[in-house]
């Protein structure tokens, strides 16, 4: 790096440095040098000084008297004094002077200062101690004559006779340049020399210096250069830091023109601020700083209600480093409670562990105390609400104070609560609470104490502490009250009494809400009290009138009386409509169902009961008859209280005193419900009778016509007027005249409803038929007055029944003949109709069944199930077809049904009823059950056979399992067996050999036993093995070429011998035979077992024929004997291994019963048969045949696995 | 030892069979080296370089069939003639001893002749 820019900020070299400090160094050394002469001559001068003044002194004292000290002394005696020093003495003296207590010059040498001031207080306080004192000063500081002489002064006390005290101060004045000069003299050249020394020492040292600083010098450059490095690092970084600061500036400007607070707190117990924007002032008054600069500050500013838990969760959030928000109060510096909202977010570094806490407070004063305004309010409008139904009621004016004050008490807070009654020119405390309850009786004079300044000026009064109150009562001293509010209570303008409450504990106030709610509440008071005084006052007024009017009243009474027991209400409403009735007669809660007291009390209830449709009418008519005093007469309804409509009748008219002024309105309102409903039903029925399309009409006791109907003009032609006062029998046949009046009779003496179908005249001569209902007609008192007829026009009804009548004949005789089933029911399943065919069927008579539930015959298990399917059909209405149902015939048996049927629809499409027809299935149902039960039979037999047959798998394959661990025991006995064997035959033939030595002829008889026997053994484990391996699938044969006359022939060269130890012929028969494919060690086998087979089972003297033949495609093979023959029912076990014949075992023969076991294998692997033909006694022929292949076929030598 | 008769190692674990075979064939001019077991009959094998080995095929630790193939692995038995004693004739059995490497075999039981012949006639004399 090259020390660029350095020269010109480069600092002096060292080496001058140096030279500058010491010159520094030297002018220092002069300075001091300087500074110490001078001090010495000081020094010198004011020794000098005392040694002369204290000369002089002692020269003067004795001529000195106190006298001199009094005061300014006289010019005789000044000269005295002036000759009484010695002149040479104190020639040496600049200025001599006696000076006395007070500082007042009174002698001195220099007669001008005379009766003046000493100059330095100081010194001269010090010598009136007893202390001499020196100082260097200018000769001119206390005036005079002198030219300004710098000068040493000395001062020194004067005791004069035995005095302790000095009585004066003698002062004196040296020059001090004299003085001065001899000291240079002396000092002068003592620091000459200091100084060369120093520049010597100073040359000397300077090469040395200046190597030094050399080096300090190239080092200083080092370092200029490193300087210059970290410098520009230093610009660097100041840089960013001015750029971190230029940000945080503006976030910092952002934050705190915020209208809100923001800050930054450690995660301490104290939630101490970091940071705290300037807003906060204009919230809580403290300033930023003050903030940041108590640790606890926030735990302070915290409303005390609300510090533990805003704590506790800044605590929680710190731990959990979760942000949240919430609310608190703190209390500002103006002691103010500011409502906070407060969003807290916990600030985390790059490890995720809380740093600290940031967030925002905002003021939400106005909405939480709105919140608690309105809560506020709600409360009290509830209060108020029940105050005032509870007041409504109240009458009695202690109870309601006590409720008025109670109420109050309790929405502000405390159970002191009082209530002033004013009782002529005083107040009263009519009631109290709380410690006001012992207050009943107390009494203030207006304008006294709370209540009475209350009376005074009308307006609520509030005491902040009453104990401190200059207008306080005594006699309320030593009461527990402290805040006290009063508020006045009014009748209309006038106060009547004070409402007040008190709280018992210092330091509550009342606000302006607890005064408007307690003024609410005076209000409700006062009106309450108003109509308790009203009442109070009307039940005196009435008891006045009642002594006064006595005779009155007692008309009164009989008329009220006479009133009260009219059936009608009689009421006395005032002119003024904004009040209730005066008075209302009793009748009217029986009308309306309101009792008396409400119409009186409330005049709403008019407009509420009043029927809504006729309210409107109602209130004209009264506004009608207040300003016109026309006596009015209407009809409306009201609504009663129960809620039923009632029709009344109101007359009113306006009363008036003599000069014509309204004095009130009466009236009475009578219940015309009935009058209105029968009108109604009148005018109701009129118009029915008029639009019925029936005849309608009515004859009186003598028999004519007395109305008519538009529906009888219609049917008969004539009109009304043309019948009316005419006798009934105008439309009456002839014929039928006489059977009429008796009807007519009937109604009218026996009072008797009849019915009748008749034949009438029409006007136009025509007949009509008629169906007449006649009824009588009674007055109110039940007698009959008349008789009533309605007719019903039923020609055309005649003529359908007729048509109906004539088809259900036709179907009747149909239905009655068929042989199903016909039947009909209702939809409650009630039988209504069955043909003759149902007792064929069922064995019951069709009577039997109409009108009861057909379900009742259906056999019973079934009938819960043909309903819910019946049911399903209702829904659909489509009927059922097909339906087989299960009946119970009168003879007890069962019989099958197929049912057919359709509902029948009523008008709606609605079913009522059934029809349909039935069908005996039974036969066929037993046929297709007997079916299906064979067919059951059948499946199970088929599944029992395929059970079993499943069975025998599973046993066929464990046996099959068992076969072959045999056949594996098998092949290792025969090969555990081999090697005993093998020893047995070995050392046998060693000994045979004679390599044991010669052996004798026993020896050897019985060495011949050992080895027959031995190679009998190894014949049956071969044999077994063979077996096992023919088992096990493993048999191999080694195919080649086979001439089988060859092999049969060896064979049978072999067993020659054995045939004639029992004299058997043995002969071999051989055709020319082709060659075989075989395995000649095999068949070689099967021929030896068939050959030795045959000798053993034939006895001594019979004969073995052994033929070979070729026939067809195949070779035969065929082993005769003449033994003794196989038994039939043994040959089938013949080839079955171990199996031996009953003769072989009987006679002892031996042998192992697997030869011909071997045999058959053999022969099976060579793909040929054997069989065996066998006739007890007589013989046995065992026949073998095998294929016969081309030559070209056969192979040279192959293996074959069977 | 200046024995010229020919050296014929036989290995049986049956020790009746063992001095069966051994007295024939000692008996038939041969000297014979007798092994109870696979492993002594291979040491054997090893140590004396046989002109012949019988060796019967089910023996402990190590069978007849094993035994063959580690002498005909390497060394001058590679080229020995050897007969292999069994018990099983079934064809696959008689293979596997010809894969081995053996020469001939005689099924048991057998004539202590008719396995002196075979050795004669397996060692060519």
């Amino acid at each position: 790096m090259t020390p660029s820019a350095s020269t010109s900020g480069r600092p002096p070299r060292l080496v001058l440095r140096f030279a500058v400090y010491s010159a520094i160094a030297l002018a220092l050394a002069w300075v001091v040098i300087f500074w110490v002469v001078r001090r010495e001559a000081e020094e010198r001068a004011q020794h000098q000084v005392e040694v002369r003044t204290s000369e002089v002194a002692e020269r003067v004292d004795p001529s000195l008297t106190p006298q001199d000290f009094a005061g300014p002394v006289t010019t005789e005696r000044r000269q005295e004094l002036d000759a009484a020093f010695d002149p040479e003495l104190v020639g040496t003296l600049l200025r001599f002077k006696l000076v006395n207590a007070d500082g007042v010059v009174t002698y001195s040498t220099d007669p001008e200062i005379i009766g003046g001031r000493s100059d330095s207080r100081e010194s001269l306080e010090k010598a009136l101690a007893g202390e001499s004192d020196q100082h260097v000063t200018t000769l001119n500081a206390e005036g005079g004559n002198r030219e300004n002489v710098k000068a040493v002064e000395s001062y020194i006390p004067v005791y004069l006779g035995e005095s302790e005290e000095p009585t004066g101060v003698f002062e004196a004045y040296v020059a001090y340049e004299p003085v001065a000069a001899e000291v240079r003299e002396t000092v002068t050249p003592i620091a000459i020399a200091m100084a060369l020394a120093l520049v010597l020492l100073y040359a000397a040292l300077f090469p040395i210096l200046r190597q030094v600083t050399r080096a300090l010098d190239n080092r200083h450059r080092r370092l200029e250069e490193h300087a210059a490095a970290l410098s520009q690092a230093l610009d660097e970084r100041r840089r960013a830091e001015v750029r971190l600061t230029q940000a945080e500036r503006n976030y910092r400007s952002l934050v705190e023109q915020l209208p809100l607070v923001m800050y930054i707190t450690h995660l301490d117990e104290t939630s101490s601020f970091i940071y705290m924007s300037p807003q906060i002032e204009e919230l809580t008054g403290y300033t930023a700083l003050e903030c940041m600069s108590d640790p606890a500050f926030l735990v302070k500013m915290l409303h005390p209600d609300d510090r533990e838990r805003t704590l506790e969760e800044r605590r929680r959030a710190a731990g959990t480093g979760e942000s949240y928000a919430t609310k608190y109060r703190i209390i500002g510096k103006d002691k103010r409670e500011v409502w906070i909202h407060d969003e807290v977010t916990i600030a985390k570094d790059e490890s995720g562990r809380p740093i600290h806490a940031q967030g925002f407070m905002v003021d939400v004063t106005p909405q939480v105390t709105t919140r608690h305004e309105i809560e506020r309010s709600n409360a009290e409008l509830t209060a108020l609400h029940e105050t005032a139904l509870a007041l409504i009621d109240e009458l009695d004016a202690e109870k309601l104070l006590g409720r008025i004050a109670g109420q109050a008490g309790e929405l502000v807070g405390t159970p002191d609560t009082y209530v002033y009654l004013r009782d002529g020119d005083e107040l009263r405390v009519a009631f109290g609470t709380g410690v006001f309850a012992g207050n009943v009786g107390h009494r203030l004079k207006k304008g006294e104490g709370l209540g009475g300044r209350v009376w005074e000026t009308g307006e609520p009064l509030t005491v902040e502490d009453y104990q401190e109150w200059e207008g306080r009562k005594t006699v309320y001293d030593g009461m527990a009250i402290h805040g006290v509010a009063g508020v006045p209570l009014r009748s209309r303008t006038e106060v009547v009494g004070v409402l007040g409450i008190a709280y018992g504990e210092p330091g509550r106030g009342f606000d302006s809400a607890d005064i408007a709610l307690l003024s609410r509440f005076a209000h409700l008071a006062s009106l309450a009290l108003e109509s308790a005084r009203l009442y109070t006052s009307a039940k005196e007024e009435l008891a006045e009138r009642r002594r006064a009017e006595s005779a009155v009243r007692e008309a009164e009474l009989r008329y009220r009386t006479l009133v009260e027991h009219l059936p009608l209400v009689t009421y006395i409403s005032p002119v003024d409509k904004t009040v209730g009735n005066l008075y209302v007669s009793p009748q009217v809660e029986e009308l309306l169902g309101y009792p008396t007291e409400e119409w009186v009390k409330n005049p709403n209830l008019l407009s509420e009961a009043v029927h809504p449709d006729d309210l409107q009418r109602v209130l004209a008519d009264a506004e009608r008859l207040r300003e016109s005093g026309d006596p009015l007469r209407s009809e409306y309804r009201y609504i009663t209280a129960d809620g039923r409509t009632v029709w009344v009748l109101d007359e009113t008219i306006l009363v008036r005193d003599d000069e014509g002024t309204p004095l009130w309105v009466q009236g009475f309102i009578l219940d015309i419900t009935e009058r209105r409903a029968a009108e109604e039903t009148r005018a109701r029925l009129a118009a029915i009778i008029e639009s019925s399309t029936d005849a309608i009409m009515s004859g009186s006791l003598d028999l004519t016509y007395t109305s008519w109907n538009q529906g009888a003009e219609r049917m008969f032609g004539y009109t009304a007027e043309e019948v009316i006062g005419k006798p009934i029998t105008l439309l009456m046949p002839e014929d039928q005249q006489a059977e009429a009046l008796e009807i007519v009779d009937q109604v009218v003496h026996q009072d008797r409803v009849v019915q009748l179908e008749t034949v009438r005249h029409r006007e136009d001569g025509g007949e009509v038929h008629v169906a007449f209902t006649y009824s009588p007609i009674r007055d109110s008192s039940g007698k009959t007055v008349g008789i009533s007829a309605i007719g019903q026009d039923v020609t055309e009804r005649k003529r359908a029944e007729a048509a109906i009548r004539e088809s259900e004949a036709k179907f009747r005789a149909f239905v009655e003949t068929t042989e199903e089933w016909v039947w009909a029911s209702d939809a409650d399943n009630t039988h209504t109709y069955s043909n003759p065919a149902v007792e064929r069927i069922l064995g019951i008579k069709p009577e039997e069944l109409i009108g009861r539930n057909w379900l009742d015959f259906v056999v019973e298990e079934d009938r819960e199930q043909i309903v819910e399917a019946i049911a399903e059909r209702t829904d659909d209405t489509v009927g059922w077809s097909g339906l087989v149902m299960r009946w119970r015939h009168a003879d007890g048996s069962i019989r099958h049904l197929e049912s057919n049927a359709i509902p029948v629809l009523g008008p709606d499409g609605e079913v009522v009823g059934w029809q349909g027809t039935d069908r005996d299935v039974t036969h066929r149902i037993q046929a297709e059950r007997d079916r299906e039960r064979l067919l059951a039979v059948e499946q199970e037999a088929r599944a029992f056979a395929e059970a079993a047959q499943h069975d025998l798998a599973a046993q066929n394959e464990r046996l099959r399992e068992l076969d072959r661990l045999k056949d594996e025991f098998i092949a290792l006995v025969s090969h555990e067996l081999r090697t005993p064997l093998t020893s047995i035959r070995g050392y046998t033939e060693l000994l045979l050999d004679g390599e044991a030595g010669k052996l004798t002829g026993d020896q050897r008889q019985f060495l011949g036993v050992v080895e027959r026997n031995a190679h009998r053994l190894l014949h049956l484990v071969g044999d077994l093995l063979f077996l096992a391996q023919v088992e096990a699938g493993k048999l191999v044969l080694d195919i080649g070429a086979l001439d089988l006359g060859n092999v049969a022939s060896e064979s049978v060269e072999t067993a020659r011998p054995q045939a004639e130890a029992k004299n058997i012929t043995l002969t071999l028969a051989t055709g020319p035979v082709p060659l075989i494919a075989g395995d000649r060690a095999r068949i070689s086998q099967l021929l030896d077992n068939l050959v030795s087979n045959a000798i053993k089972f034939t006895p001594e003297g019979g004969r073995v024929d052994v033929r070979v033949r070729a026939l067809k495609q195949r070779a035969v093979l065929e082993v005769r004997d003449s033994g003794m023959g196989i038994p039939a029912g043994e040959q089938e076990f013949l080839f079955q291994r171990f199996f031996r014949t009953s003769t072989a075992t009987e006679q002892a023969i031996q042998g192992t019963g697997l030869g011909l076991a071997i045999s058959k294998a053999i022969v099976e692997a060579h793909a040929g048969r054997i069989s065996v033909t066998s006739e007890e006694g007589e013989g046995t022929t065992f026949q073998v045949t095998l294929p016969l292949h081309s030559p070209a076929e056969i192979p040279e030598t192959t293996k074959v696995a069977s | 030892m200046n024995d010229l008769r020919p050296l014929v190692l036989v290995a049986d674990d049956d020790p009746d069979i063992l001095a069966l075979v051994r007295f024939r064939l000692e008996r038939d001019g041969y000297e014979v080296l007798s092994a109870p077991d696979g492993e002594t009959a291979l040491d054997l094998a090893m140590a004396r370089t046989p002109d012949l080995a019988v060796l019967d095929v089910m023996m402990p630790r190590l069978d007849g069939y094993e035994v063959t193939r580690k002498l005909r692995e390497h060394g001058p038995t590679t080229t020995i003639p050897i007969i292999l004693l069994t018990a099983r004739v079934q064809e696959p059995d008689l293979e596997r001893g010809f894969e081995a490497g053996a020469d001939d075999y005689v099924t048991k039981p057998f004539s202590p002749q008719a396995l002196g012949e075979r050795v004669q006639a397996a060692l060519g004399l």
